[in-house]
């Protein structure tokens, strides 16, 4: 609902709090409010969500204005017409309590009521609520507890962490099947990757979904292939310089909904249903668990070789410099990707990637930050550039 | 020369599943799973969303043609109702899984994410539960430092319902609903809601690896691109 703060204003008597108070108080005790635009002139905009519960009473300005006029202690120009005692909602003020995990006194309850101008009878702990023919969202004691303790504020209820067995927790036999795959798959090199459900072919298609993805996927290696080819392409930018992957999830056939895992590697396509046996242990998945992302670039990379005859002494020498090299200018580590040794001369071989994160790299740009490099090789006694 | 890994990558949302799942095994609660293909009971009906009912156009549904009341779950709330249909209280899981909404993508939304449900039920369990639960979950996933804040929302299955905000820096950021368990979801499982209650939550795990990688687009996620496994 889109409603301005003088339009609201005009439905209240006295003055309402500034927009940025009331924009606060209408968040954490009633709706969302999406945005406040300033219209100019001391006026706003005020766009708030009323959600399903509340489109019956909060549907108009009055009613946005009966319900902020409660919240901020205000009056109604025209106020309410008394109703009748036909809806009556019984309630212990224990069990409220009990509900939203802090006592909540009869004094409490009755500021919260005469706020709105309910009618309500108190008897003892008991609490006779007649519910006004406007609010149809309030038939039970959670409805109260929602009315109560938002109006209250539910930042005054502390955290309580309820005690619970930790020792005979127990997990799903099909997450330790997968977490278990997955584990084997990624200690044998392999990459994980997740694809779409969803699909141009297959046995259930839905209803209005996105065309060429409105099928439900019967096999995983169709996505995968797609995947594949992708990676494949990047090889060298990936930790292992290795494109092998797999994916592990549901695919639907007309026999039932099953748990696939599928890879790709140089051998090439496999996939099967995942075995679900009904214990085992959580395995742990190696990772960090940490750090940020880093956006690749989009730009192409280009690969060059350097290839060197060195000496024992001259081999570590010569890998310092070019893991600091690579460090600061290629977006991945140096590769050792051949060595061999022929008239007593050991031959080295390292490959490095360069890639800019905004422009394509020229032949002559890459030459350019290759010379210094070179050169370092160069000094070193005992190295000698092939 | 520094050593290149032989090992493969794990995908972020496995990782900081594997995280949650852990941070809610310590703090007692059991997993389960369900079919990601659900029934319209599951996911509507026993959740207090029956046909008709307004709530239901909050979530854009994948009906399965031909399939009469088949579709892609929505949300991993029917799992709830699936454990709570053969167990009796006391119960504390969670439920991560894929769901899926029909719904124009971008940056932020996607038409499948994964969703961590958590449920709690017994006697008297309460909102100040809820919050110490959620809170001691925070504090373990992002640091000590964590704040939540609780804001009046509305879900079906859940009254009061709840929006869950995390402070990140000096901002505010909306990461989960949630709220006490609706007494008539209680009661279309068996249950007497005089007796016990209970309260859920529903965290998006997409969402939550965002926050914590940094990543931009929650799009990447299903795009097969193993440059996203940086962690």
């Amino acid at each position: 609902m889109n409603i301005s703060y003088k339009k609201l204003q005009s439905y209240i008597v006295e003055p309402l709090p500034a927009v940025e108070v009331l924009r606060e108080k209408i968040m954490f005790h009633a709706f969302e409010v999406e945005s406040v635009d300033d219209l100019g002139g001391g006026d706003f905009e005020l766009d708030i969500k009323v959600l399903p519960d509340r489109a019956h009473d909060a549907k108009d300005e009055r009613g946005m204005a009966r319900e902020i006029a409660a919240l901020c202690g205000l009056t109604l120009k025209e106020a309410d017409a008394p109703y009748e005692k036909t809806t009556p909602v019984v309630f212990l003020c224990e069990k409220v309590s009990a509900l939203l995990g802090r006592t909540i006194s009869i004094d409490e309850i009755k500021k919260v009521f005469d706020a709105y101008h309910y009618i309500y009878d108190v008897a003892g702990d008991a609490v006779t609520l007649f519910v006004p023919p406007w609010r149809t969202d309030i038939a039970n004691a959670h409805d109260v507890c929602d009315e109560l303790g938002r109006f209250l504020g539910y930042d005054t209820i502390l955290a309580v962490l309820p005690e619970l067995d930790a020792a005979n927790v127990s997990h799903a036999p099909e997450y330790i099947a997968i977490m278990n795959k997955k584990k084997e798959l990624l200690e044998k090199g392999y990459h994980e990757v997740m694809t779409y459900s969803l699909t141009k072919k297959g046995d259930f298609q839905v209803a209005k979904g996105p065309k060429g993805k409105d099928f439900l996927r019967t096999d995983l290696l169709t996505g995968l292939r797609l995947a594949a080819a992708l990676n494949k392409q990047n090889e060298v930018l990936l930790p292992n310089s290795s494109a092998n992957i797999f994916e592990i999830g549901k695919v639907f056939k007309v026999s039932g909904e099953e748990l696939h895992v599928a890879w790709i590697d140089e051998s090439g396509e496999h996939e099967e249903a995942l075995t679900v046996v009904p214990e085992g242990e959580l395995p742990i998945i190696e990772g960090a668990h940490g750090g940020q992302f880093t956006m690749w670039s989009p730009y192409p990379f280009v690969v060059r070789d350097v290839a060197l005859w060195v000496t024992e002494e001259s081999r570590i020498k010569a890998e310092e410099v070019i893991d600091s090299f690579a460090s600061k200018h290629c977006p991945v580590p140096a590769k050792l990707f051949d060595t061999f040794t022929k008239d007593a001369r050991t031959s080295v071989a390292y490959r490095l990637v360069f890639q800019a994160p905004d422009h394509t790299l020229t032949d002559a740009d890459v030459s350019t930050l290759l010379a210094p490099l070179l050169a370092t090789l160069k000094e070193i006694t005992g190295i000698e550039l092939r | 020369m520094e050593q290149r890994s032989t090992t493969g990558t794990a995908h972020p949302l496995t990782l900081v599943t594997d995280e949650m799942v852990r941070i809610f095994a310590d703090l007692g609660f059991s997993m389960a799973t369900g079919p990601e293909m659900e029934d319209e009971w599951h996911n509507f009906d026993a959740l207090n969303v029956p046909a008709g009912h307004p709530a239901r156009e909050m979530q854009d549904t994948f009906w399965i043609r031909g399939q009469q009341g088949k579709l892609l779950r929505t949300h991993t709330s029917g799992v709830q109702i699936r454990y709570m249909e053969t167990h009796q209280p006391p119960i504390a899981i969670i439920a991560p899984g894929k769901v899926f909404r029909n719904e124009a993508t971008d940056a932020t939304h996607e038409m499948q994410f994964h969703q961590m449900e958590g449920l709690l039920v017994g006697e008297n369990i309460s909102i100040a539960h809820l919050k110490g639960v959620l809170l001691e979950f925070f504090k373990r996933f992002v640091g000590e430092s964590a704040e939540i804040r609780l804001r009046p929302s509305f879900f079906p299955f859940v009254e009061p319902g709840l929006e869950v905000d995390m402070k990140i820096g000096e901002k505010w950021v909306e990461v989960l609903g949630a709220g006490l368990v609706n007494p008539k979801v209680l009661e279309a499982v068996g249950y007497d809601p005089e007796k016990v209650s209970g309260f859920a939550f529903g965290m998006g795990i997409d969402r939550l690896a965002t926050l914590k990688f940094g990543i931009p687009d929650v799009r990447l996620y299903y795009q097969g691109d193993a440059r996203l496994n940086q962690f």
